[in-house]
């Protein structure tokens, strides 16, 4: 068996590397600080900055080294067997499951870890230590007039009824390349088909598609955009603080909690200090420094699971299912066709 | 001791060994043949979750426009791997084209139906999966194509589910044991307790106790009794015989004794030189003394006789005291010794006894009051009853005015400290003793205010 | 007067008189002792050794004191007592057994003998119960021993002079048996010593001169007394 992964190994290394995009690095931490680890992140810098320094600062002996890159090239890389990063942070949960499913996490157990509730952590290999609620925002000036929509159903029927207002103003995630997205996408399919009405309405209205929540908050925001579907609760929330344009609406129908995950690779050479690291994020005062200045709500935060039909999204081998290429491919083309008109 | 009896074995100990290691296997088979099957059950398990998987993933195809659809199950693959957090592997095939999964997952050798899927265990990416493989063949455009599924999992909820089963098993197996045990432990004790009762029954004997053991015993140790019994009637017999023989001695050496005493009397009164009747009086001591010791141990085979086989009858208790003073009235005239007897009952009080004793007792007493006391003096028997008791108290002033150790009294062959020129072997109180003892009473000695000594029987009335 | 041999006699004798003895005894070693006891005191003695021979004895005579032994070669000593008492012969029968239970005594007492006595025993005990005997037996006025005016009553123990009557203790009576027996006759302290006290008896030297003593504070105003003659020995005199 070992010859098989040896040889699979070579052929992954040998293959032309799909390399991954770094979109931003920043390394933290003092400059003498011998003990350096690398982190692998979909999540903003600026969400997870303070915990880091809170970290480095409590242990000057130790350096940070962040990297920010998309969910599905977090994906690719850690796949891909090439062993440089210390601590993987994504809010694909599917795709983090998958890389852990196949092999790709090392164990991890303290005391810390274990006074997790069970629904956050998988195996003691994958750890949840943010919730998301996926939210719908919208345009507070163009929904002046507009009732706020309370369900799926009821935001179609606002669209339908509002052809004018919304052609070319919504605006949700390009599932073909972000695996957040397609996460979303494929949550909401298996809840009901409420979904792909919507998806039909919103197709037919010349939905636009983004790569982020970012992107269509700034949107949104600026009133390009009328409504985004399916965007990241914290960002938004941090958003609509800031600007008043936005309004953040969790539908009354459900609304999907993602689990932000982080594992740490098995080939990680550097996994006591990045345990460590973990350690403190999941730690109370880590949890803390984590939603009050990042903005990432704790999970030991109970307000949202109070949210109206909240359904957090299972940390369990069900999130395989939709990565299987036939299941994917399927979806995809379904997707597309309701989509993309 | 003889060396014959080998290191002490315990029955008890032998059987609560031999009981927990009988437990103890007991135990380690129950527990291995139940952890066995628990592991047989998980398995089963396990495998009629993989099954319910394969099956519904293959229900799951669906043939569209000659296309193959598959959808799988959400729900499926949640539960599959909720339980013990495995992970779960698949591979779908079509005849031999590998459709979707992990390609690199082996192909099984084969491949079982709906209902009873092929079943392996395989080792893949270091990892040991159970796996099911189920094929169905479906028809599309006219061809029958064979849809394979493989499904597996790792062994988490195996191993988990069989150690929480092993842990309760354990403490099932261990209360078990331990309950065992002490049942054990209860079982022998009370199958002991017949000869630890028996022990007790023979133990609780007095000193001179030969009868036969009767105590109701178990079948088992009928033949020990049997051989006890014998023991104690050739032991009782030897006893006896040797009684026996030391009676008839005594008896024996009496006649010659006084012949000798009497003619040496004889002499004394003839002879006239001095140095001649020393002599004389040295050898009538010494004669008097070997009879004295001959009477006491005739008295004390008499005794001995009697404790074995009383024979019990009414006796009047102040009619029998009388009777012993009036025998021994000459003799304690010749020194001008009065005995007085003074008595707060009345002549009716009697006791149930063996009457010879209590006259060995009484004669053995004033004997010893006789032979202590200066002419002259008053011997004072009195006698007192209360409800359960009566009481006979013989008084005498010793000779010799020395503090005496009653209990140096009446050890055997040791003599008071005034014994110096009066005759005597010592075996007189002991003897006494020895008679209350077999009649159930107490004899007493105390020194009373005025130097006179008392000795005193005391006999339960009841 | 000493009498032949120098020996003392008893205080048994009745004014010079001698008993005649009846000893019924199988064993010739023990009796033989018994009769030397008794000739010493002058008494005169006969030896029976079985009850044929007892009997036959008895046919022609009478006896002061009959010593029986209970077991005989032809006979139980009881059922002879028996017979004896039945043809209402009320000689005096002291019992010789070698069993010490009382119980027998009372049996024998029964039957109708005057009293037993243990074998093996000591003279002094025989005399004494001898004594007793005499003294249940021959009534209580009829012995006495006279010197002078002054009476001696042995089975009463008392001395009788100038109408003073004086009880007498043990020893002091066999003393003045002696002297009355025998009056005026020397009798050295030895000889009085081995009268007075058994020999197990731990005597001091002056023990006789105690009762001497007594015995002439007794005496005193009447018409006898008590000589010593150092070197010699007692004797009673008349004042």
């Amino acid at each position: 068996m070992r010859f098989t992964v040896i040889i699979a190994a070579l052929i992954c290394w040998c293959a032309p590397a799909a390399s991954m995009t770094i979109e931003l690095e920043r390394r933290f931490g003092a400059e003498q600080a011998k003990e350096e680890f690398a982190i692998l992140s979909s999540t903003d810098i600026e969400l997870f900055a303070p915990v880091i320094e809170a970290f480095v600062a409590a242990r000057p002996d130790v350096a940070i080294q962040y990297v920010l890159a998309s969910s599905r090239d977090i994906y690719s890389e850690i796949d891909s067997g090439r062993a440089r990063h210390d601590l993987v942070i994504s809010s694909a949960m599917d795709l983090q499951m998958k890389l852990v499913n196949d092999g790709h996490a090392g164990s991890f157990e303290s005391p810390v870890t274990a006074g997790l509730p069970d629904w956050a952590k998988w195996r003691n290999q994958l750890f949840g230590f943010a919730v998301e609620p996926i939210v719908l925002v919208v345009s507070r000036r163009d929904f002046a007039a507009l009732p706020t929509p309370t369900s799926r159903r009821h935001f179609l029927d606002i669209i339908r009824s509002n052809p004018a207002m919304f052609r070319d103003r919504l605006m949700t995630y390009d599932v073909n390349i972000s695996g957040t997205g397609f996460l979303f996408a494929t949550q909401d399919a298996r809840q009901s088909d409420t979904f792909w009405r919507l998806s039909e309405v919103m197709g037919s209205m010349g939905t636009r598609l983004s790569c982020c929540s970012g992107e269509m908050l700034a949107r949104v925001e600026s009133g390009e955009m009328a409504a985004a579907y399916n965007v990241v609760g914290s960002y938004a929330q941090a958003r609509a603080a800031k600007h008043g344009n936005i309004k953040v609406v969790h539908l009354e129908d459900y609304t999907n909690i993602l689990l932000r995950t982080a594992f740490i690779p098995r080939r990680s050479l550097k996994s006591r200090q990045a345990g460590e690291f973990l350690d403190f994020l999941l730690s109370r005062r880590g949890q803390v420094i984590l939603e009050q200045q990042g903005g990432l709500p704790s999970i030991f935060n109970s307000s949202i699971v109070e949210i109206t039909n909240a359904k957090p999204i299972g940390l369990n081998t069900g999130l395989l299912v939709y990565l299987d290429r036939l299941k994917r491919e399927n979806f995809l083309r379904e997707w597309n066709a309701a989509l993309v008109q | 001791m003889t060396r014959t009896s080998p290191a002490r074995l315990s029955l008890r100990n032998r059987l609560l060994v031999i009981l927990a290691i009988l437990v103890a296997i007991f135990s380690l088979v129950l527990f291995v043949s139940m952890r066995t099957l628990a592991g047989q059950t998980v398995s089963a398990a396990q495998d009629g979750l993989l099954k319910a998987a394969a099956v519904s993933i293959l229900e799951k195809v669906r043939i569209s426009d000659g296309a193959l659809f598959f959808d799988l199950p959400y729900d499926t693959f949640t539960i599959l791997g909720s339980i013990g957090e495995d992970r779960i592997f698949y591979r779908i095939d079509a005849n031999s084209t590998f459709l979707t999964g992990y390609e690199d997952l082996p192909i099984s050798d084969s491949y079982g139906d709906e209902r009873t899927p092929a079943f392996a265990s395989i080792d893949y990416l270091g990892e040991i999966l159970r796996v099911a493989a189920i094929e169905k063949p479906v028809l599309v455009e006219g061809r029958s194509i064979r849809i394979r599924v493989l499904i597996g999992q790792t062994s988490n909820f195996q191993a988990q589910l069989l150690s929480q089963l092993t842990e309760n098993l354990l403490v099932i197996v261990v209360s078990f044991c331990l309950f065992a045990g002490l049942l054990a432990v209860l079982t022998v004790n009370s199958m002991l307790n017949p000869i630890r009762r028996l022990a007790d029954a023979v133990g609780r004997r007095g000193p001179n106790d030969l009868r036969r053991v009767d105590h109701p015993t178990p079948q088992e140790l009928a033949p020990l009794m049997t051989a006890l019994n014998d023991f104690i009637a050739r032991l009782n017999g030897a006893l006896k015989q040797t009684e026996i023989f030391i009676a008839e001695a005594a008896h024996h050496i009496r006649t010659p004794l006084a012949t000798v005493k009497s003619e040496g009397e004889l002499a004394l009164r003839k002879a006239r030189k001095p140095e001649n009747r020393a002599h004389l009086r040295n050898i009538v001591r010494s004669v008097e003394q070997a009879n004295r010791s001959a009477t006491q141990l005739l008295d004390h085979a008499i005794v001995l006789y009697r404790m074995e086989q009383p024979e019990r009858r009414t006796v009047g208790v102040l009619q029998c005291v009388n009777d012993m003073v009036s025998s021994f009235a000459p003799s304690a005239e010749l020194r001008d010794i009065e005995i007085t007897v003074d008595s707060d009952i009345s002549a009716g009080l009697e006791l149930y006894l063996d009457q010879t004793l209590l006259e060995t007792a009484l004669r053995n007493l004033l004997d010893n009051a006789l032979k202590y006391s200066d002419a002259e003096t008053t011997i004072s028997i009195s006698l007192n009853a209360s409800p359960d008791r009566c009481r006979i108290s013989v008084r005498n002033r010793p000779a010799t005015m020395i503090e005496i150790d009653p209990d140096l009294m009446i050890k055997r062959f040791s003599r008071g400290a005034n014994a110096t020129n009066v005759v005597g072997s010592g075996l007189g109180l002991a003897i006494v003793r020895e008679v209350m003892m077999a009649l159930g009473g107490t004899l007493d000695i105390d020194f009373e205010e005025g130097g006179s000594l008392c000795a005193s029987l005391s006999l339960s009335r009841r | 007067m000493l009498t032949k041999n120098g020996l003392i006699k008893n205080g048994l004798t009745k004014n010079g008189a001698t008993m005649k003895v009846l000893i019924i005894e199988d064993s010739r070693d023990f009796a033989q002792p018994l009769k030397n006891f008794f000739s010493l005191d002058g008494h005169t003695n006969d030896h029976a050794c079985t009850l044929g021979e007892a009997r036959e004895f008895m046919d022609v005579s009478h006896y002061d004191m009959i010593l029986l032994d209970i077991m005989l070669p032809d006979g139980d000593g009881r059922r002879f007592l028996n017979e004896m008492r039945s043809r209402n012969d009320d000689s005096p029968v002291i019992v010789m057994t070698a069993r010490s239970e009382v119980s027998d005594r009372i049996d024998l007492l029964d039957i109708g003998a005057d009293d037993y006595i243990v074998k093996p025993f000591e003279f002094a005990e025989l005399e004494a119960r001898c004594r007793a005997v005499l003294r249940r037996h021959k009534g209580q006025s009829q012995l006495q021993l006279a010197f002078g005016q002054v009476v001696l009553h042995p089975l009463l123990a008392t001395l009788e002079h100038g109408g003073t009557t004086h009880t007498l203790r043990n020893r002091e009576l066999r003393l003045l048996e002696v002297f009355f027996n025998s009056p005026e006759i020397y009798f050295t302290k030895e000889q009085l010593t081995d009268r007075l006290f058994s020999i197990s008896e731990s005597v001091t030297e002056n023990a006789i001169e105690v009762y001497i003593g007594r015995l002439r504070k007794k005496l005193a105003g009447s018409s006898a007394r008590i000589e010593t003659v150092r070197g010699i020995g007692y004797r009673l005199v008349s004042t």
